[in-house]
């Protein structure tokens, strides 16, 4: 289980707004190449992991505004649970978020591939977490486009 | 109705101010995939208690931190889950007659200062099969010889059970000290057609296999006139259950025994009866049928 703290110099409604959304989740989760909404509780999560395609339903389970944000997997090929807190700082101006990820299989072992991957959980949320404050700061976390860009050759 | 759901590592938890708040506590390793804490936190809320229950990561060496915190005078409770509920069984004060007759225990209740080890798995178990009107069974059969297996013959005691078959891949090496007969994958249609319950305990049906199940397609008429239970909750209804339902048997799924069992525990922390129906129609539309 990874669970990773990081403090962002925004208001905390600001901050709710940035990541109560799963689906611009890949815009700061590196290894989750893709989130589609379903409807308003359930999203869809695709990532290849040593060239194997993992895909995951997940279900919100707890969303209450400006506090706490959770899912859980309700099916797939990978158990994916999350939960964010939400903490105001300095009378709302600051939020302290506090993000636990965990991945695991449904049942059995894990290939290679996945148990490496599960291993450097906690070392990614960290470059993930920071990467979500840097956008978030910018103000450049909404203007990112999630299509894959083509690279140019000459 | 909204669920709170959080968990963290036990060395987080100790610096976390809900440390310094009355709260319960779910232990083990992992734990972030247990629902318990949407169950409780919703019967919380419900009765507006000033509690909170999280579920806490323990590692191994963190034990006798834990076993410290048992004393600390917001600790007012906890669930108990792998690999944990025979580790922790000496850590508490005494026993109820059912944990003690198991030597495992998954509910401490902290009543005064005293800590009390429960079994609340059998109660969990057999209250669904009430809930049918059953009160008397002559036979049982039971896919899996594992810990839930063990949990499901101490409650069905009070049932008058005269014979158990459990069906396991490997009988001739299983050693147990419990009144039943051990058969394999290959007998167990000749004992079903004396049996009133059968049960699954294996994981064959779970997600992400949930096309598979202990019964074979060619032996599904074997399942006719018993009352058929899967411990799965994930999905709701099960390959085996659908087989079950196609020889017109009465089927029960692994929701309403989570449900229970996290209500006895409830009920032993607070006093107060858990908003059973409330909890079932929040779980129907997180687990898929």
């Amino acid at each position: 289980m990874a669970h990773e703290r990081i403090e962002i110099e925004l208001p905390l409604s600001k901050v709710y707004e940035l990541l109560s959304n799963p689906v611009d989740f890949p815009k700061f989760l590196e290894r989750v190449d893709s989130v589609e909404r379903i409807n308003s509780q359930t999203f869809e999560y695709k990532t290849t992991i040593d060239g194997e395609i993992f895909h995951w339903t997940t279900n919100l389970i707890d969303n209450l505004r400006n506090t706490r944000f959770a899912w859980i997997t309700i099916n797939g090929n990978l158990n994916q649970t999350g939960t964010i807190r939400f903490t105001p700082l300095d009378n709302g101006n600051r939020t302290q978020v506090e993000f636990s990820l965990d991945y695991r299989t449904f049942f059995g072992d894990p290939s290679h591939g996945l148990a490496t991957f599960i291993e450097q959980s906690a070392a990614q949320l960290v470059k993930d977490l920071e990467s979500f404050k840097k956008l978030a700061e910018s103000d450049t976390f909404k203007g990112i486009s999630l299509e894959p860009t083509e690279e140019i050759t000459a | 109705m909204v669920a709170h759901f959080f968990y963290m590592k036990f060395s987080e938890f100790l610096l976390d101010p809900i440390s310094s708040r009355d709260h319960l506590l779910l232990i083990g390793n992992p734990v972030s995939h247990s629902i318990s804490p949407i169950m409780h936190n919703l019967a919380i809320d419900h009765h507006s208690l000033d509690l909170e229950y999280v579920a806490v990561e323990i590692l191994v060496n963190e034990l006798p931190s834990l076993i410290a915190h048992f004393n600390s005078i917001n600790f007012k409770g906890a669930n108990i889950t792998l690999p944990y509920k025979e580790t922790l069984f000496e850590s508490v004060d005494r026993h109820s007659d059912l944990a003690k007759s198991m030597q495992v225990i998954n509910c401490i209740q902290k009543l005064d200062q005293e800590l009390v080890g429960h079994n609340t798995d059998s109660f969990g178990f057999i209250e669904p099969l009430r809930d049918l009107g059953l009160m008397k069974l002559d036979s049982v059969l039971i896919f899996g010889f594992g810990g839930a297996t063990k949990a499901i013959i101490h409650g069905l005691r009070d049932f008058g059970v005269d014979k158990y078959f459990v069906v396991s891949r490997n009988p001739e090496r299983l050693q147990n000290d419990l009144p039943i007969n051990l058969i394999s994958y290959d007998e167990w249609a000749e004992y079903a057609v004396e049996v009133d319950l059968i049960v699954n305990t294996t994981p064959l049906g779970m997600h992400p296999n949930s096309e598979n199940s202990p019964v074979d397609a060619q032996f599904t008429k074997f399942l006719a006139d018993s009352v058929c239970y899967d411990i799965v909750y994930n999905p709701q209804k099960t390959t085996f259950l659908r087989q079950a339902e196609q020889q017109n048997c009465t089927t029960i799924n692994g929701l309403p025994m989570l449900i229970y069992q996290a209500s006895r525990s409830f009920e032993l922390w607070t006093g107060q009866t858990f908003p059973m129906s409330e909890i079932k129609e929040y779980l129907d539309n997180v687990f898929p049928s």
